[in-house]
């Protein structure tokens, strides 16, 4: 078939899909959309970002902060003017990922302040103590004009603040508004007091919300029981949803239930087993004990057993999928150092790579040239494992590579070129 | 002031410390590291925080909407008149 009518008919397609997505745009969408294109297609081109200092500094602090070192011998043939196939597309894209990014850290910025900042110090012991130690104001001004360099000094650093802001907005929009707003509509129409459902889910102490949460469902039983009257004879009916005393008397056991209203209250209840009254308790009885399970062990005061099923829910909620599960602790993060205990899966790699090259009979001006090129093959690889982690000590880490010293320590140790030169 | 030890002290506390060793080198010497890097540290104790955050929600949000469960059918049963 002639590829050109392909093409066209092709075209057409694409056309009426963009009309049909077009079409359920809103107006300010669409103008938003055309802002956009227009403020895309005004971007200064990337000789003119070369010819111009600030925009040349920026974008070559950009290229660095990458970490990748594809990525900045890209940038240094821009310098140089020495420019391969596929640099132009490459740079044009980063082009256009330093203006994203250098919009989003302005109002990532401004976002981290005020009460944000002041959520983020109720989960931040080490913000807490920054701030005890060098005042609130400078740490937050720090954060601030962090959040606007971080795309020119850790392209990690930034993505990941930047996915968590994200993640944190995707999440009151589409989870937590709209379950606020069925948990009110449903309340009201139930007949539950919000207030203590809010305030049992709010509560911080598992033991007070659990408390809360009973509370909040029992004070919901007492509603429906309110219609129970009209189904038992009036004596009973009157002592057991009496006026005043319908919430309280729901609470009883059956043997406070006894000693309250005697052994007539309870052969009534012994007599008709299968009362309507009964078959309702026994019901919202086994919807309790069914659900209960999972609350008693969500509000249960054991750290391990809490933490637990926080991983296991965070892992089936798409929200948290990324964003906690990479974080990286301590320990994790220290073997990504380049020191003597964790550089040893990196010699075998080195020398089974090297395989005519005899190390134990090197010269010390060749082991040095080894060392160094030994260094930037396990830096490379220790980056890119770090590249794949997230967390406060991971950006430690990130720190502490690639420093003029970390190479030095590295290939002057007399432990390391051992290592390389031993069998 | 900037002191161009601090990041090879760090290094040799990470390397050789504990987390709570680090995180009190970090605090105690946080003026002395270079203004960029500040800003990564600080930035890097924010995500986390956000992280944390945004856990404590989305488990709360959860409990309510454990909660919204039960009361609706609680409210099937009313309905049904059982």
């Amino acid at each position: 078939m002639d590829s050109s009518f392909l093409r066209k008919f092709e075209k057409r397609e694409q056309d009426k899909a963009t009309e049909k997505v077009n079409s359920t745009k809103t107006p300010e969408q669409l103008a938003k959309e055309d802002a956009d294109k227009q403020e895309r297609e005004a971007r200064p081109t990337i000789p003119q970002m070369v010819q111009d200092p600030v925009m040349s500094r920026e974008l070559g602090a950009f290229l660095k902060a990458h970490n990748d070192p594809a990525i900045q011998e890209m940038g240094a043939r821009m310098l140089s003017g020495k420019l391969v196939s596929g640099d132009v597309g490459g740079l044009e894209l980063k082009r256009d990922e330093l203006f994203d990014q250098k919009a989003l850290s302005e109002k990532l910025s401004e976002k981290l302040q005020g009460q944000r900042f002041e959520d983020m110090l109720q989960h931040s012991a080490k913000l807490q103590s920054l701030c005890q130690a060098y005042g609130k104001e400078q740490i937050q001004e720090i954060l601030q004009s962090g959040a606007k360099n971080l795309p020119f000094l850790d392209q990690k650093g930034f993505k990941e603040l930047a996915a968590v802001f994200d993640e944190v907005e995707k999440f009151e929009r589409d989870v937590e508004g709209p379950l606020q707003a069925q948990m009110t509509t449903f309340c009201k129409k139930f007949g539950l007091t919000e207030d203590a459902v809010i305030k049992a889910a709010d509560e911080k102490s598992p033991v007070l919300r659990r408390h809360q949460l009973e509370q909040a469902i029992r004070d919901n039983m007492s509603g429906w029981a309110m219609t129970l009257p009209k189904w038992l004879p009036a004596q009973w009916a009157g002592q057991l949803v009496g006026w005043g005393d319908k919430k309280k008397d729901r609470l009883l056991t059956p043997q406070e239930r006894y000693s309250k209203y005697g052994a007539e209250a309870m052969k009534f209840s012994l007599n008709n087993p299968k009362s309507k009254w009964q078959n309702a308790v026994e019901m919202r009885s086994k919807v309790l004990d069914t659900s209960g399970s999972f609350i008693a062990s969500f509000v249960s005061e054991n750290k391990e057993v809490r933490e637990a099923l926080g991983r296991v829910i965070n892992g089936e909620l798409p929200y948290m999928k990324d964003v906690i599960d990479n974080t990286t602790g301590y320990d994790e993060a220290r073997e990504m150092l380049l020191n003597e205990s964790n550089a040893k899966k990196y010699v075998e790699r080195y020398k089974s790579a090297n395989k005519n090259v005899d190390f134990s009979k090197l010269s010390t001006t060749e082991l040095d040239t080894h060392m160094d090129k030994f260094y930037d093959e396990a830096q490379k690889e220790a980056q890119a494992e770090s590249a794949k982690k997230s967390g406060f000590w991971a950006t430690v880490i990130g720190v502490l590579f690639g420093s003029a010293q970390e190479r030095a320590d590295f290939t002057k140790d007399p432990a390391m070129r051992s290592m390389l030169a031993g069998a | 002031m900037p002191n161009d030890n601090i990041i090879q002290d760090l290094r040799k506390i990470v390397a050789s410390g504990t987390e709570e060793q680090a995180t009190q080198y970090i605090q105690d010497h946080f003026q002395q590291f270079p203004k960029d890097i500040q800003q990564r540290l600080v930035a890097g104790m924010a995500a986390d925080a956000a992280k944390a955050e945004l856990a404590e929600r989305m488990a709360v949000a959860d409990i309510k909407s454990q909660i919204l469960s039960l009361l609706k059918e609680f409210d099937a049963l009313d309905k049904a008149g059982k």
